[in-house]
């Protein structure tokens, strides 16, 4: 819930920038949607310690807007992960800016815990 | 009445051709040509200057408010005059044309207020000849002009440490939820390795806040420092210990109560099953608590689950 709330308000956040588009400067940006095919040989809890890497789509948005007085970047990658991350960053040149984020950090901590595999690090 | 009409008249134009004498007068004493004769040659160099924070007039102190390129680089005139030939005052950001100490006070004319940059003095990089435009590019639309992202930047010197990180058991740094400025304080500080805390133990207590304790039963080498068991960036051993389970924990815990020395097939294989020895010898599988515990009586003291 408390997520949704943010995303709201970040995406809130860009309408002025679109609106500011159409007097001033176009922003730039990307949309990528891409499948993604993931063949783990191993651990697979290992391999995705950190992050969560598997087969089905990957997301990521770019917005980029930078004008005289003011600018605005937001960006989101791995949307829909358990590692997804979220970042607005916006301000006025020279008076204040403001930096939003949300990043979400998976840890896989217990794929080596059990008694015997324990007992391999023992092993000369 | 129609002589002073006339006067009035022309009174504008002899105005703006005495402030028209009086700029070039100006231009001519400081040496300074304006922007737009730069980019007439340097068209390139001025379209990646225009992406950058530097060239935001509405930033006080930046280069835009003030000479643009020639703040940085300094008058132009004398470069103009010889068709653009070197050796007339124009400052490089080169390491062959200037010193490391040059080039960083260029930039510490205007950033020398920035708070991050109190300590720069101090600083490792400063010491070693590490200059601002070794990191920082002043032609460039990046995050804080950075010449690339972290950690690829940082990884350019400390090669070792990139080695380190990408080790079995590792922090988050190559998958992008760690950086290095999370920890290190690359302008300088007073911390060991320019770390952010006042000492290792603090600034691990940041994130890993559940290690901090206080707890009814200390470890002290836990409340000494956190790297006498473990190493920050990746070992090869699990949660980026310094040795392997159980060698760490007799680095200190010589032979008092455990055997210290490992089993051999004598103890391990003489009867009809493999004996119990052979397994479990992570100490951590009994002594779960091995930061600090909070247990009653002897079960806490030893650290037991």
């Amino acid at each position: 819930m408390q997520f949704g709330v943010l995303l709201l308000v970040m995406i809130l956040s860009l309408l002025p920038c679109w609106n500011a588009s159409a007097h001033e400067r176009t922003p730039a940006g990307e949309v990528l949607v891409a499948p993604t095919l993931v063949d783990i040989k191993g651990n697979r809890a290992k391999f995705n310690e950190y992050r969560d890497l598997r087969g089905g789509v990957y997301g990521h948005i770019g917005l980029h807007y930078d004008e005289e007085k003011t600018y605005l970047d937001f960006r989101a990658d791995n949307i829909g992960d358990r590692d997804q991350k979220y970042e607005l960053e916006g301000g006025r040149w020279g008076s204040f800016t403001y930096h939003l984020g949300y990043d979400e950090i998976s840890h896989n901590f217990a794929f080596r815990n059990s008694p015997s595999a324990s007992g391999k690090t023992f092993g000369r | 009445m129609r002589r002073f009409i006339i006067v009035l008249s022309l009174l504008p134009i002899f105005l703006f051709l005495w402030v028209g004498l009086f700029s070039l007068e100006v231009k001519a004493s400081d040496g300074t040509v304006g922007v737009e004769i730069c980019k007439g040659c340097h068209e390139d160099r001025f379209n990646t200057y225009m992406m950058s924070t530097h060239s935001k007039k509405a930033i006080p102190g930046s280069p835009a408010s003030k000479e643009d390129c020639e703040s940085c680089h300094g008058p132009g005139a004398a470069h103009v005059e010889k068709s653009g030939e070197g050796g007339v005052g124009i400052f490089i950001f080169s390491k062959r044309l200037a010193d490391a100490k040059a080039k960083s006070a260029k930039c510490l004319a205007c950033h020398s207020e920035q708070k991050d940059l109190s300590f720069w003095d101090l600083a490792r990089h400063k010491i070693e000849g590490v200059s601002c435009d070794n990191c920082h590019t002043v032609h460039s639309g990046t995050r804080k002009n950075l010449k690339a992202p972290q950690p690829d930047l940082c990884y350019f010197c400390h090669k070792s440490i990139r080695a380190q990180a990408s080790r079995t058991s590792h922090h988050p740094i190559r998958e992008g939820k760690i950086k290095c400025t999370d920890c290190h304080e690359h302008h300088g500080g007073f911390g060991p390795t320019q770390l952010k805390g006042d000492s290792v133990n603090e600034l691990c207590y940041q994130c890993h806040a559940e290690k901090r304790g206080p707890f009814m039963w200390p470890h002290p080498p836990v409340d000494e420092n956190c790297l006498n068991c473990h190493v920050p960036h990746g070992s090869s051993h699990n949660k980026l210990l310094n040795s392997r389970m159980p060698q760490v924990c007799r680095n200190c815990h010589d032979a008092s109560q455990h055997p210290s020395f490992p089993y051999t097939r004598f103890e391990t294989f003489q009867g009809p099953t493999p004996s119990n020895k052979m397994f479990a010898q992570s100490c951590l599988n009994c002594h779960g608590n091995i930061h600090g515990s909070n247990g009653p009586s002897t079960r806490g003291k030893v650290f037991v689950r």
